[in-house]
């Protein structure tokens, strides 16, 4: 069941459509959903909203389908302001969470049902839809209610539909967070190539960074209404901007240390350069590392004290406990994890790759 | 000490043995001979009594079709038609006005109005009957206080007249069409209004193209189960003494104590017969529709 | 977060009207009845309320409701919680059979159910006079305990039970409760009683609640078997004390409505069964 676009369907690149949030704010009572957000969507590219919950990632996905409305700001779409267009006029087709096919109508006719809003005649609305099913390999499905259905192929549907009416930009809000993990990561890959094939600029929406870092052309990471850093996947993994990123985005450890010039941090015995986060030269600053940057040797002299070990499969993930009571995770190749057994003295080292301070948490 | 201690060893082991080759139907049991007697008796009275003729002269009895013919005849067949009619009638406007007024109350910002009439339907709903009907008396009969204030008569009102009547089961109708419909209503996701905006629908297709094709079966449902409701009331319409409105309840409470004719309690059988064959075809029609809507808005 | 979606706040004139209605229709005949009640000519009078205590029959008719509607409720628990909570632990089998025997009541109305039982009671002087079943016949049809009509009345609240205490069980795992409480050492009785019957707290409740509005409105049953609770009292005195019928009226409204807004508070709130998207 591979998702492929026929010829008619793809929209040259050119003709995608570039979203722009300007200084978007939303208060709903108390909490502060939007801060103030700018967010640039280039023509045909997936761009994921990343972020835990709360973050204001979903309110900014329905402000572009016209369900929520700013207190300030606005939402533009190729120049033109869509802030006061109503939800039914945007050009935006929408993917929800779940549950949101229309339980009294066959799938065909969930995928026809924007079709027939526009009055477009029977026969040419099942033909459209038709297609769209055959689009998401569903062409044999379209009698079936939705609770006939499981639940990814609801969600085939339910994206079916969305592009129903050639919307100018896709929107996805948690699309496959109610789906079981092998369904999620085949649906993941064809909505991924589907999109591409279209060319469609999408907005996804999800608090799964695996999701998003698969996916995604670029990813903003968001964090208490505003952007806290938005790049490629790559970029953001291994250069983060800030220790909320770093921290959000795979694994870190904290490791005490000190600033020892500007951009240049000292830990564990090694100078390294520093790309996220900001401290006054000989400032106490915690350095955050990634698993895979943390160098293991064992050593009866060294500080660390191997704690637990965690099989990964390639790799085995060591805990080791240093003097100062920080916990460091260290990823060794397999093969070498005997080295490593709980009670061992180990040497813990940092190669020379950049890395990200904090302020200091600990005593 | 010693010898005891065995024992007190073996003791947990039997009983649990015998505990679970006690099967749960037994349980089941006391509650299956209850409802036989109570109920399975007097239903199979009343099938029985209403198949037999008496013989007034020699006292002697026979099966026959009789009661049923004559139940379904003259003044009784007025007074099932007549309480069919005010069912029908009284349960569409209930339909109608409870859903409006669901939905106002299931939207609503303010919850104390939502708990208020949610409560207060649920006991207009249950304990109807008598209070209501001298609520009624009291407000709009021939002594009424706004009967006379209002000049009602002069208007051509009547209490006691089949909309009177009408008037008054919407008191408890309507409730109980508020209960049934509320948890549809609070079934209808957000997200099917949003897909349909979002699919071009405005608010008004959204509601003629989605939301009341969802609710359909919950509106039938409630229809029948209010209809249902109407047509078994009987303390109402008794209380309201000289309403000239024909029901059924009325005929078999005035059969059964032998208002009209001495020997025509059985024919109050036929006539109870009569009420629980349309009483069954409601629940025939009601029981599929909501399977199908709980289905839909589970 | 999607579930903030208060959208602008609109003026929305169909509701207003809605409710306006709703209020003058449910309303006007309670303030009405309120206003009969005291209205006597030309000045105000509580006579109808202060005179209810002292009216012959009201106690009477009032306790003998209150003691049905108490033997009911534990009549028809005690058939109804086992039963239920056997039927959530298996003898699946029998679960449609007890549905189908529960919603029964639903389609006999009250009136026929009535006529069949004096058919029955008539069984009694007719075939049975020489069999010991005749002085059962006879004890149940006490004057001043109807047990007769506990016997009605349980049948006649089997659907509305049923439905409360299912959607009680619905709400918990009786089974993983009953094993986990196994499992810690409590016998079968204490596992019911100490594990099931406390998460079924609301359902029992409101099981409870439903029955006793029933018992004590009912009129078809007791009226037509010649008995006296409550619910008739008030209509055989509304002919001599139409104020008073009124009066008592209004009053047992708005003590039902009181007792269900208590239970509410109790019991908890029904918990919306929206699912946040």
């Amino acid at each position: 069941m591979t998702l492929t676009a026929p010829e008619n369907e793809k929209t040259a690149k050119a003709g995608a459509a570039t979203v722009e949030f300007r200084g978007l704010r939303r208060q709903f009572g108390n909490s502060v959903a939007l801060d103030g957000l700018d967010l640039t969507v280039r023509p045909g590219e997936l761009l994921a909203l990343l972020g835990p919950s709360g973050c204001g990632k979903t309110t900014a996905l329905r402000m572009l389908a016209g369900f929520e409305h700013p207190d300030s700001g606005e939402v533009l779409v190729d120049d033109v302001d869509v802030t006061d267009v109503p939800a039914h006029r945007r050009d935006a087709g929408m993917v929800f969470q779940s549950y949101s096919l229309f339980p009294h109508l066959s799938a065909l006719d969930n995928v026809a049902f924007g079709l027939r809003m526009r009055k477009v005649g029977t026969a040419q609305r099942r033909a459209r839809a038709a297609e769209l099913l055959d689009l998401v390999g569903l062409a044999d499905k379209g009698e079936r209610f939705p609770h006939q259905l499981s639940g990814g192929q609801q969600q085939r549907i339910a994206l079916a539909r969305a592009l129903a009416l050639r919307p100018r930009v896709l929107l996805l809000d948690e699309p496959l967070s109610a789906l079981d993990a092998k369904v999620r990561t085949t649906l993941r890959e064809e909505i991924r190539r589907l999109q591409q094939e279209l060319g469609i600029t999408t907005l996804f929406v999800t608090h799964d960074q695996e999701e998003a870092l698969s996916m995604a052309d670029r990813v903003a990471v968001m964090r208490a209404g505003r952007v806290e850093q938005c790049s490629s996947p790559t970029e953001l993994y291994s250069r983060p901007a800030t220790a909320f990123v770093a921290e959000f985005v795979g694994t870190v450890s904290r490791i005490p240390g000190r600033m020892a010039a500007a951009e240049v941090a000292e830990a564990l015995g090694s100078r390294v350069p520093v790309t996220g986060g900001a401290a006054p030269v000989g400032a106490s600053v915690d350095v955050l590392v990634r698993p895979e940057a943390v160098e293991l040797a064992p050593d009866p002299q060294g500080d660390g004290l191997v704690t637990s070990g965690a099989f990964l499969g390639a790799t085995t993930r060591i805990t080791v406990r240093l003097p100062e009571g920080y916990d460091v995770k260290a990823d060794v190749p397999t093969r070498r994890a005997a080295d490593f057994p709980a009670g061992a003295r180990v040497a813990v080292t940092l190669p020379e790759l950049p890395v990200v301070v904090a302020e200091r948490t600990k005593g | 000490m010693t010898t005891a201690l065995p024992r007190v060893d073996v003791a947990p082991v039997a009983s649990a043995k015998r505990r679970r080759r006690a099967p749960g139907w037994l349980a089941v049991v006391p509650l299956l001979a209850f409802t036989a007697i109570t109920f399975g008796l007097p239903a199979l009275a009343m099938l029985n009594g209403a198949f037999t003729v008496k013989d007034q002269a020699t006292g002697a009895t026979s099966y026959s079709g009789e009661n049923l013919s004559s139940s379904l005849q003259g003044a009784y067949l007025t007074a099932l038609l007549g309480s069919v009619k005010l069912s029908a009638v009284s349960a569409a406007i209930a339909t109608l006005f409870g859903l409006l007024l669901a939905q106002a109350v299931v939207t609503s910002r303010f919850r104390f109005l939502r708990e208020a009439v949610l409560t207060a339907s649920g006991v207009l709903a249950n304990f109807g009957g008598v209070p209501l009907a001298f609520a009624f008396v009291a407000t709009l009969g021939n002594s009424g206080v706004l009967t006379g204030r209002l000049g009602l008569k002069d208007a051509g009102f009547d209490l006691y007249s089949f909309w009177g009547l009408t008037l008054v089961y919407l008191y408890f109708l309507v409730p109980l069409m508020v209960l049934t419909i509320t948890p549809a209503l609070e079934g209808l996701r957000a997200q099917w209004r949003e897909a349909a905006q979002n699919n071009g629908a405005t608010h008004g297709q959204y509601w003629r193209h989605v939301a009341l094709p969802v609710l359909t079966p919950s509106l039938l449902g409630g229809f029948v189960l209010l209809f249902g409701s109407a047509f078994a009331a009987y303390a109402t319409a008794a209380a309201m003494v000289g309403s000239t409105v024909p029901l059924v309840t009325l005929q078999i409470a005035d059969a059964l104590s032998g208002n009209v004719l001495v020997g025509q309690e059985n024919v109050a059988l036929a006539l109870s017969l009569d009420m629980v064959v349309v009483a069954g075809l409601v629940m025939a029609v009601y029981l599929p529709l909501q399977r199908r809507s709980s289905r839909w808005l589970a | 977060m999607a579930r903030l979606t208060f959208s602008r706040t609109r003026v929305r004139p169909g509701r207003g009207l809605v409710l306006a209605a709703a209020a003058v229709y449910f309303l006007v005949p309670l303030a009405a009845s309120v206003v009969f009640s005291v209205d006597s000519g030309d000045h105000v009078t509580f006579g109808a309320y202060s005179q209810i205590l002292g009216t012959e029959g009201f106690t009477d008719s009032l306790l003998l409701s209150l003691e049905l509607a108490v033997t009911t409720i534990v009549l028809v628990l005690l058939l109804m919680v086992p039963a239920m909570v056997a039927l959530r632990l298996g003898a699946s089998k029998l679960r449609s059979v007890v549905a189908v025997v529960c919603s029964l009541p639903l389609v006999v109305p009250p009136i026929a159910f009535v006529a069949g039982i004096s058919t029955v009671l008539k069984w009694g002087p007719e075939y049975l006079s020489r069999t010991p079943l005749f002085q059962t016949i006879v004890a149940i049809q006490n004057e001043n305990y109807p047990f007769v009509l506990v016997l009605a009345y349980v049948v006649m609240a089997l659907p509305f039970v049923y439905q409360a205490l299912d959607a009680g069980l619905r709400a918990v795992d009786v089974r993983t409760l009953v094993e986990a409480a196994r499992s810690c050492g409590a016998s079968w009785p204490q596992a019911l009683v100490r594990a099931v019957l406390p998460n079924l707290r609301g359902a029992l409740l409101n099981a409870s609640f439903l029955t006793l509005a029933l018992v004590l409105g009912e009129f078809t049953v007791s009226h037509l078997l010649g008995y006296q609770p409550f619910a008739v009292w008030i209509v055989d005195i509304s002919g001599a004390q139409a104020q008073m019928s009124v009066a008592v009226s209004v009053l047992s409204l708005l003590v039902t409505w009181v007792l269900l807004l208590a239970l509410a508070a109790v019991g908890g709130r029904r918990t919306p069964s929206r699912t946040a998207p």
